[in-house]
């Protein structure tokens, strides 16, 4: 979301982790939903249900999975028909040698007006799950996705609140682009795996601490004369993130800040870092 | 979809998909019980619609009707008046 209503504080850390933080989305989540659930069973039929509404809904959720991938990232995606394809053929499998497993719309309280109880309550339950990652721009949205990351496959969860993008992931490319690329405002919540890197080797507390606090051989908290980064110290801030990379010379002194975040020790976020 | 819809816009995820459905149901509606054409060539004109649309969307408005919704939105904000 782009706005905040003004007097809308967060006064508590679960008011500022909510999945709405705005009361006027929270209730008209809880509207929409109070209508796909309480309403539309009632008064679809099955043309609507079947070819309008169900559609919709799967297309839709493919459309996140594809968005996320290509408008976000920028990348080209050769697998998600393929994953959406498991999916759908798990799902019936599961449905068909699992009928049980079918209890959460046959057991619902609502859309037995027909005889067939539960049936005209099942797209409502795909509409929900829909619903809660396409709520808007600070969504909460926590999507696996598996990709490259230093030459290895890892897992990532990404998250696209406006509150995990501090956590962002640096992109190969140096510039301005990780602190406001389309790479650089997905997280990753696997940043402990960036941290250490792959190889296992924790990153060096003292050349954190120097990325801090700043050397005294060069100049002022790692401050060259013109107020930038020293040499030395941008490599060093460089070499934090990206560790086992070996890419230091990527980085520009204009991208270090945020990358500085990434490097910069959990007990050290109120330290002023040198080149912010 | 997310081309019509927009590029890197959840919302448009949502109206990607509403158009992608609603499309075939809203030309068969105006070609074929309207105006009368075959079912065939109202499939056929289904395809040449959303490529057009596609390369529309990419030339003209690349974040497609997230966008179109928001700018609407910001002028109905500030309707009638023109500042």
């Amino acid at each position: 979301m782009f706005y905040r209503e003004a007097g809308d504080f967060k006064t508590t850390y679960a008011d500022d982790n909510q999945t709405f933080p705005i009361a006027f989305d929270r209730y008209r989540y809880y509207f929409v939903l109070f209508v796909g659930l309480a309403i539309v069973p009632f008064v679809i039929n099955d043309y609507w249900a079947n070819a309008i509404l169900l559609p919709f809904l799967i297309y839709a959720i493919a459309a996140i999975g594809l968005n996320i991938l290509t408008g976000y990232c920028g990348q080209v995606s050769l697998g998600t028909g393929g994953f959406m394809a498991v999916g759908a053929y798990t799902s019936y499998k599961l449905m068909t040698a699992f009928p049980w497993m079918d209890m959460v719309t046959d057991h619902a309280p609502v859309g037995r007006h027909d005889g067939h109880r539960g049936r005209n309550v099942r797209p409502a339950v795909p509409a929900h799950q829909g619903l809660l990652p396409g709520r808007g721009d600070a969504c909460g949205a926590v999507l696996p996705c598996l990709g490259l990351q230093q030459g290895a496959v890892v897992l990532q969860l990404l998250g696209l609140g406006p509150d995990q993008r501090a956590g962002t992931l640096p992109v190969r490319s140096g510039g301005d682009r990780a602190e406001r690329g389309t790479l650089g405002q997905l997280p990753v919540l696997l940043r402990p795996s960036l941290r250490t890197g792959l190889d296992g080797a924790k990153p060096d507390a003292r050349v954190n601490r120097a990325a801090v606090d700043g050397d005294p051989r060069h100049g002022h908290r790692g401050r060259d004369h013109r107020g930038e980064p020293a040499e030395g110290q941008t490599e060093r801030l460089c070499r934090v993130v990206f560790l086992s990379s070996a890419s230091p010379d990527r980085c520009s002194s204009r991208s270090t800040s945020a990358r500085s975040r990434l490097a910069r020790p959990s007990g050290s976020r109120n330290r002023s870092s040198c080149s912010s | 979809m997310i081309i019509i819809g927009g590029l890197g816009s959840l919302f448009g995820s949502f109206a990607g998909a509403a158009f992608m459905v609603l499309l075939p149901v809203a030309l068969k509606v105006l070609l074929v019980d309207t105006f009368g054409w075959d079912t065939a060539i109202a499939t056929h004109f289904q395809f040449v619609v959303v490529g057009l649309l596609i390369m529309f969307f990419l030339i003209v408005e690349p974040h497609g009707l997230a966008r179109l919704w928001a700018l609407l939105k910001e002028k109905l904000r500030l309707w009638p008046f023109p500042h």
